[in-house]
């Protein structure tokens, strides 16, 4: 990275992204990225009123999915956020289409870099990533039903990870 | 670059190379652009990680630090969300999993999955269990918790062969 790239990284705004379907979020926030904001991703609303609590980094705007699972839907973490956190911007996106948008319009609005790539692609990615995924979760299933990807249960998490004993400590 | 127009009465959408100021599209069509250079360089050979880590702070921690080696990151909270990238068409070079995970695949699971999905993949299981007891033969290399980010990144880089110094590369 050069140093008028490294200093407009620097000054980016800070997005969180909180989205539960991963190939959704995942591609709003490369979009996002890629049109120069940092990204923070948040799998549901507890995960993002953490990061809202406890990240050093200045989240300047919450980009959210309304519908999610857990006790607080994308309203809730609007509330939040204008109960606790009033400064910060929320945008709410019901669908993968007006997330796309949304996407499209924050990079007009504050990007650092031209927009990478045209509006129709993110909401086609993100059809496209599903619409692939159902076809091959068909064929894993009847592999599933044969007995080559068996599931084996699940543990439960224990304690909460936190770092101790320095930042670049992880402890589990 | 390239636009499909969808209202074709083809079967398949006709595909038409775009001419510079002939961007039209009339009222009920849908034309969508491609840009074959951009989509390219979307699905270029950037080494990209799958991190599957269940706590967000945790694996925003790693995630960044990835990043900030010029790495390309997906980010899964846990299995089930890593075993839908991983069937997915996404580019994926390693995968970094924890072994305990509340989903309902664990993190041993997702690496026999993703050992047969794809067999070409490095494979990091990090863990506070011993290596021995927690399966992880199926893996390249194993991180016994706590683990030092800056050890991670050296172990990544090296199974990646990311060099610091792009000039250096082979």
């Amino acid at each position: 990275m050069n140093q008028s790239a490294r200093k407009r990284a620097e000054q980016a705004q800070t997005i969180l992204v909180v989205e539960d379907e991963i190939l959704i979020r995942l591609v709003i926030a490369e979009y996002l990225r890629d049109c120069g904001y940092k990204v923070i991703e948040a799998t549901n609303a507890e995960e993002a009123v953490l990061v809202l609590k406890k990240a050093e980094r200045a989240i300047d705007v919450v980009f959210t999915d309304i519908e999610m699972p857990g006790a607080m839907d994308g309203f809730g973490l609007s509330r939040w956020v204008r109960a606790n956190r009033p400064h910060i911007d929320v945008i709410l996106a019901a669908s993968v289409a007006r997330a796309a948008h949304a996407a499209s319009e924050l990079c007009d609005a504050g990007g650092n870099f031209p927009k990478p790539y045209r509006l129709h692609s993110v909401a086609d990615r993100i059809r496209r990533l599903l619409a692939n995924r159902k076809t091959r979760n068909d064929k894993s299933r009847s592999r599933e039903q044969s007995g080559v990807a068996k599931g084996r249960g699940h543990f439960v998490n224990g304690q909460t990870g936190h770092a101790v004993g320095g930042k670049d400590v992880i402890r589990h | 670059m390239f636009l499909i127009d969808f209202s074709s009465p083809e079967p398949r959408p006709k595909l038409s190379r775009f001419q510079p100021g002939h961007w039209t599209a009339n009222e009920g069509e849908t034309l969508v652009a491609l840009d074959v250079a951009q989509e390219a360089e979307l699905e270029r050979q950037k080494a990209t990680v799958l991190v599957v880590e269940d706590e967000v702070l945790i694996r925003l921690m790693v995630a960044d630090a990835l990043r900030a080696q010029g790495i390309g990151v997906i980010e899964a909270s846990n299995g089930d969300e890593a075993q839908a990238v991983l069937a997915s068409s996404i580019p994926i070079d390693l995968l970094l999993t924890d072994i305990r995970m509340p989903s309902k695949m664990d993190g041993l699971t997702l690496a026999r999955f993703a050992r047969a999905a794809r067999p070409k993949l490095k494979l990091i299981i990090a863990s506070s269990e011993p290596a021995d007891s927690c399966g992880s033969e199926v893996a390249d290399a194993f991180f016994h918790k706590p683990y030092t980010v800056s050890a991670l990144l050296r172990s990544i880089k090296n199974m990646l062969k990311v060099w610091d110094d792009e000039s250096k590369r082979p």
